[in-house]
């Protein structure tokens, strides 16, 4: 058993140690080590290099752990501390491998061949850059070569203890510390976005000067974090309850004309701050424009009057026109809402106090007030809506231009995401050439709109067209499902990418040049606009793209319970039995290739009025790959699971810049690793989870009988 | 003849071709209304094929096919499961990830008549038991004995006036097989016509009112099943005896 166990160790380690030497050898090591994550400790290339030890000797103890106790029944066969000398092993080994590469770096030159084999990567693995010096000091082996190598190992050695020895520690503590050590990679990984969405004046300065340095977290931001992951983690499971407490709280205390009106209040505040943040400037007014003089007793009644009666007053001939010139009158009502607001929500905790106070003092034994339950889960499920809607709604002026730019492009991709998901992952045809219909949406928008005389005409307002991009687009998806309606699986797979090449080369050839302007595309696509509301800049387009999202979501949903989805449903599983059943498969598939065309060529719309300008190759078959790829991280056929997906492959590599360069490796591992680990996916649509796991229940009932029958076997042997 | 008797379904001449592939040959097939008519015949001789080209997925390439008294040949799959033809595929196919209930709803796609369907709902759960047990689960999950009664329920949920059965005893357990030729009787006793090919010829014959059996594309032997069950030929043939 201790040989297969060292066998297991050697392996893992030698695993652990060719991830590592790959990573340095595509150079993710070099590139990512300009980025801090804790400011003069780390940075992320050495996270990234240390970690890999870590999960080496964290996989090698849960391996152990199978090999020792295969069905996780009996606890006295679990592995023991003394176990964690197979992790060091493999962490040794993985330490060893790096210190070969060192050698190799060293003696020979293989730059040639391995272009990022660089000098600055052999100075990264000894440690001369990129860590803190303290840290280096902890093993002060002196400078030079062999002070490097053996500083490595040591680290790899450790790294790989500690790995084994988190995976002994009970699951809850096991949890908390490795989100902590996630969230402040994270938080690392963020620190730009951070800068830009914290670092103005306010309380929220003095928030980022505490966690943050400039570069990355600090020693004390690294810290607060990992205390704070801990502390939210253990208090985690008592959190919905509190929530539920409260609710109850409040509809069983507060008379529901208080509850009425606080929400008619907040909704007021809240609708007049969008009204704000759209029409009349970029930025929302603060909670109260004149917080901090109204505490200094400047207070309120007579100011606001004063604001009310500006407002009313207010030139009305503003040559800015539309709702500019009603700024003054929209800040005094947002004042007068909040003051209104505030001292509703004080009266009622004040009324609340009271009656708990009361509670207490007598001497009943239902403390807590229980409403219905039906009652009580309607308030739930309206305060829960309440409160996710108005987050959606706020989002972009909360976050910043930068992130609302990538939740803009998550967006795009959600929309797309739901319509591919129409036609893969309802009707079961596999498109590989979605990007097609992406790219007629944008290019039909940008012809019918575009102001540039050389093409086009029409000069067609954004909706104005969108009715004739929708109908296109859906004819598009016609004409590409009529020929392969009778092709299925890997042929309908491969000509459907061929298409969304043609669509490409299309777009490109000199023969439509006049219409779609060849390599330059199309040029002055006016902005969006709704009334006085011009949807310029990504925080203003994000209200479009949710809107679009939303519908999408809604129309895709309804399909799937509709006679309709069952259909496809039918014909994915079995078209000629669904053909039996009286489906008439081929008036269905165009449908799908319809349906997910024209909910494909809204995205194009928007894509291309964002935009502004066009280009064909924009729209090549990565657009195509990323819709597939999203749907199968999310899990094929689940709504909520595109979502997911969305922000996975595409909000992810958005926010790390880094990242671009290895976006088509991240999305490699990101698959691979959804086969082997989640193959339905992230948030699986309840059947296909169920099918998979199904299997796996079965595997694990019947690994456990083996197991039994084994153990049996020994008994009865020994 | 008796004159009570009414034509259901009647098979002229029909030549059948998978391109250049001649499968049938001057088929004629007769089958009376409220009988069981049953179609036997060796592996590979084209019985599969007879009922793909009544049910319209293959097209006779010469010869008629008639239904209630009109030509049902050329018509789509969807006007003759309108019209009232079903059918249970060989091999079940049931739809795997769908669950008991949805199957079932998929039998009823082209009918909006929601009362009517909940009625046969209910009828089929009658012939089947263990089906009601087991409408919230994936059909793929069921056990092979479950799908080919999950396959018949489906059929009748279109209501069909035929219902056509290709082997509904294939890889069934002894017990299983008469259980599923009971329920056969039974739904022809509740007045649905139909024609079931069957390798099982004793079985067959033994609830069968009508037998035709089929060689190599040919029809060679049409009579009554208790002809056939005393058919020298016949028994020698597919009866098991020397
Ligand atoms: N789609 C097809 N294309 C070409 N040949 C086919 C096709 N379907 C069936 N055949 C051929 O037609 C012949 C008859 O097939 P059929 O399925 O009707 O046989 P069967 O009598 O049902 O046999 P079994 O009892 O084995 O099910 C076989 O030789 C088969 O290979
Ligand atoms: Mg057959």
């Amino acid at each position: 058993m201790t040989n297969s166990k060292l066998k297991l160790g050697i392996r893992m380690g030698a695993y652990g140690g060719v991830a590592t030497i790959y990573l340095c050898l595509v150079g993710i090591i070099e590139t990512f080590s300009d980025r801090d994550i804790i400011t003069g400790i780390i940075s992320l290339g050495h996270t990234l290099l240390f970690l890999t030890a870590l999960v080496t000797g964290y996989l090698n103890m849960q391996q152990v752990d199978k090999l020792i106790n295969p069905a996780h029944q009996v606890v006295e066969k679990a592995p023991k501390p003394k176990d964690t000398i197979h992790s060091a092993v493999a962490g040794i080994i993985t330490g060893i491998s790096l210190v070969i590469l060192v050698l190799v770096l060293d003696r020979f030159n293989i730059r040639d061949m391995l272009v990022n084999a660089s000098p600055k990567l052999f100075e990264l693995l000894l440690l001369e850059k990129g860590v803190t010096p303290t840290m280096v000091s902890l093993l002060p082996f002196g400078q030079g070569l062999a002070a490097g190598m053996l500083r490595l190992v040591v680290f790899s050695t450790v790294l790989g203890l500690v790995g084994g020895t988190l995976y002994l520690l009970p699951p809850t503590r096991r949890r908390s510390i490795m989100l902590g050590i996630a969230m402040v990679v994270l938080l690392g990984l963020l620190s730009d976005l951070m800068r830009i969405a914290l670092n103005k004046p306010g309380w929220s300065e003095g928030f980022y000067k505490l966690i943050y340095t400039g570069r990355g977290l600090s020693s004390q931001g690294a810290v607060i974090t990992l205390v704070a992951t801990a502390a939210i983690t253990s208090a985690w499971r008592y959190i919905p309850d509190s929530y539920t407490r409260v609710i109850s709280v409040i509809t069983a205390w507060l008379p529901t004309w208080i509850r009425i009106t606080l929400a008619s209040l907040l909704s007021v505040s809240l609708l007049l701050r969008l009204a704000w943040f759209l029409g009349i400037e970029n930025v929302y007014p603060p909670i109260l424009p004149d917080c901090p003089g109204l505490i200094t007793s400047n207070i309120s009644l007579t100011n606001c009057t004063e604001w009310i009666s500006q407002g009313l007053s207010a030139p009305q001939e503003s040559t800015e026109g539309g709702l500019a010139s009603s700024a003054p009158a929209v800040s005094a009502a947002i004042t007068l809402a909040d003051s209104l607001m505030l001292l509703g929500i004080a009266a009622s905790i004040f009324l609340l106090l009271v009656r708990t106070v009361q509670m207490s003092m007598s001497s009943d034994i239902q403390k807590w007030p229980a409403p219905p339950l039906q009652k009580l889960e309607r308030a739930q499920r309206l305060v829960t809506l309440y409160l996710g809607v108005a987050a959606l709604l706020f989002i972009p002026g909360v976050v910043g231009v930068y992130p609302s730019e990538v939740l803009v492009m998550v967006g795009l991709y959600v929309v797309m995401g739901l319509g591919l998901n129409i036609v893969v992952g309802m009707a079961g045809l596999l498109d590989l050439g979605y990007v097609a219909f992406f790219a007629v949406g944008a290019y039909s928008m940008a012809v019918l709109t575009t102001v540039d005389a050389s093409v086009g005409g029409a000069q067609l307002s954004f909706w104005g067209a969108l009715p004739l991009v929708v109908v296109i687009t859906g004819i598009a998806g016609l004409l590409v499902g009529a020929p392969v309606l009778r092709m299925r699986g890997d042929y309908l797979a491969i000509v459907t990418l061929g298409f969304g090449e043609i669509a490409r080369f299309l777009a490109l050839s000199d023969w439509f040049k006049p219409a779609l302007g060849g390599a330059q595309g199309i040029i002055k696509i006016p902005d969006i606009h709704i009334g006085g509301v011009e949807f310029v800049g990504p925080q203003k387009l994000y209200y479009l793209i949710l809107v679009s999202c939303l519908i999408a979501y809604f129309i895709t949903a309804r399909l799937k319970d509709s006679r309709v989805g069952r259909a496809w449903g039918a014909m994915r599983e079995d078209e000629q039995v669904a053909d039996v059943m009286g489906v008439n498969t081929t008036a269905y598939k165009l449908l799908a290739f319809a349906m997910g065309a024209l909910i494909a060529s809204v995205s194009g719309a928007i894509f291309a009025a964002k935009l502004g300008t066009i280009y064909p190759h924009s729209f090549n078959v990565q657009v195509s790959i990323t819709a597939l790829g999203l749907l199968i991280v999310g899990g094929i056929g689940s709504l909520p699971g595109v979502v997911v997906g969305a922000f996975a492959l595409v909000g992810l590599p958005e926010l790390l810049r880094e990242f671009s360069e290895y976006r088509m490796l991240f999305y490699g591992a990101a698959m691979v690793i959804m086969m082997l680990v989640r193959p339905q996916g992230l948030l699986p649509s309840a059947r296909r989870g169920h099918k998979l796991q199904g299997n796996e229940r079965d595997q694990d009932d019947w690994m456990r009988i083996a197991a039994e029958s084994e153990a049996a076997g020994s008994e009865s042997s020994g | 003849m008796q004159a009570d008797v009414r034509q259901m379904l009647k098979l002229c001449h029909v030549d059948t071709h998978y391109g250049p592939i001649q499968i049938l040959r001057d088929v004629n097939i007769d089958i009376n209304m409220g009988e069981i008519t049953c179609l036997l015949g060796g592996n590979a001789s084209g019985k599969s094929t007879t009922l793909r080209t009544i049910m319209g997925m293959v097209k006779p390439t010469s010869g008629t096919i008639e239904f209630d008294g009109e030509r049902i040949d050329g018509l789509s799959i969807q006007q003759l499961v309108k019209r009232g033809i079903s059918m249970v595929p060989e091999n079940r196919r049931i739809f795997g990830r769908m669950t008991v209930r949805e199957n079932l709803e998929m039998g009823s796609f082209l009918r909006s008549d929601r009362s009517g369907i909940r009625e046969d709902m209910d009828r089929v759960f009658g012939l089947f038991p263990r089906l009601k047990e087991r409408v919230g689960q994936l059909g793929g999950t069921m056990s092979g004995g479950e799908q080919q009664m999950l396959a018949m329920a489906r059929a009748l949920m279109s209501r069909p006036s035929l219902l056509l059965m290709d082997e509904p005893s294939m890889g069934l357990s002894p017990l299983f097989v008469q259980q599923t030729f009971d329920i056969i009787q039974e739904i022809s006793r509740q007045g649905t016509t139909i024609f079931v090919v069957e390798q099982n010829a004793n079985m067959a014959l033994s609830i069968a009112d009508r037998g035709y059996v089929l060689q190599t594309g040919e029809i060679v032997l049409d009579d009554t099943a208790a002809n056939l069950r005393e058919n020298k030929m016949m028994r020698q043939a597919y009866l098991g005896e020397t």
